[in-house]
């Protein structure tokens, strides 16, 4: 990592490369493609998909709530993926990507539990159960990410930052696996069904609309993550650059 | 609150939070790239999308 503390006014091979903008063409279609999706998906789910038999219109809630939980734990798991990598590598690279991974995770799982709420309170008759572990469990997961972005934000030495940021982002990915299987290990203390897409219990058209809503879930993560890496790689190249500048003038005053 | 409004709250928040965000990812590479072009880094400030 180049940055604070080298004392070269020159800037280091390899200072410009990187994205020299946020978006590209690949972007813009994808976004596109992701909006398309989009609106066939909530055409599908909210016109088309007949209402479930138990759970009334409320069923429709899945198609936004399910995707933003996988995706949250796809999300942070890049982070925990990116944090081994730099860990081991020590590669600027896969910091910014578990940095970015960190933010899109942390809008997702906080769509989850809100979303969440909103179905569990026509279907369970509460918003919120303390006592249910599903929840309790998403509620850790969700500060353990807002944690790791606090890290990165309490500021310092970009490596330490990045090494403080990893360890908390390999801690908190543990919890995607007891979040997931809660509702198996600690059935008599949730109020969360089980999952509906392994057991087979949802109708073809149904089953249909989640799949396009995990296809469409996954080119949006796709697109705030390359974008979110984009901003970081940019950032990352300012401060460097400012500190060069700063180099540059104090040391043209002691040569003054 | 009906069904249907519990469905389109949980419709409404999600688009409207992922929409916020992805404006929000325009404005600070908007941003960050004015800064580039005014520090004068060659190519950071290349045509954007």
């Amino acid at each position: 990592m180049s940055r604070a503390g080298t004392g070269n006014p020159k800037p280091p091979a390899g200072y410009l490369d990187g994205p020299a903008r946020t978006g590209s063409r690949f972007t813009f279609w994808l976004g596109a493609a992701t909006l398309a999706g989009f609106a066939g998906m909530a055409a599908l789910g909210l016109l088309v998909v007949p209402a479930d038999d138990v759970q009334g219109d409320t069923v429709r809630i899945i198609f936004v709530h399910v995707p933003s939980a996988l995706g949250a734990y796809a999300a942070f798991g890049l982070t925990a993926l990116g944090s081994v990598m730099w860990l081991w590598r020590r590669s600027e690279w896969w910091d910014i990507t578990a940095h970015a991974g960190a933010e899109v995770a942390v809008l997702l799982c906080g769509l989850t539990l809100v979303t969440g709420m909103l179905w569990g309170r026509p279907t369970w008759g509460t918003y919120w159960e303390w006592g249910d572990v599903r929840l309790v469990t998403t509620l850790i997961l969700f500060l353990v990410m807002v944690g790791y972005l606090s890290v990165r934000a309490l500021g310092g030495d970009a490596g330490s930052v990045a090494t403080r940021a990893a360890v908390v982002g390999l801690a908190g990915a543990v919890n995607i696996g007891i979040v997931n299987r809660s509702v198996n290990w600690w059935a008599n203390r949730t109020l969360h069904q089980q999952s509906s897409l392994t057991e087979g219990k949802l109708e073809d058209l149904t089953l249909l609309t989640l799949v396009l809503a995990f296809v469409v879930a996954a080119m949006a993560i796709w697109w705030m993550v390359m974008h979110r890496f984009r901003i970081g790689w940019l950032e990352r190249q300012l401060a460097d650059r400012d500190i060069h500048q700063a180099v540059r003038a104090r040391r043209a005053e002691a040569g003054r | 609150m009906s069904h249907a409004a519990f469905v389109l709250s949980a419709w409404g928040v999600t688009v409207a939070a992922i929409a916020v965000y992805t404006v929000s990812l325009r404005l600070r590479g908007q941003r960050l790239l004015r800064r580039a072009r005014d520090g004068r880094i060659d190519g950071a400030g290349a045509d954007e999308e």
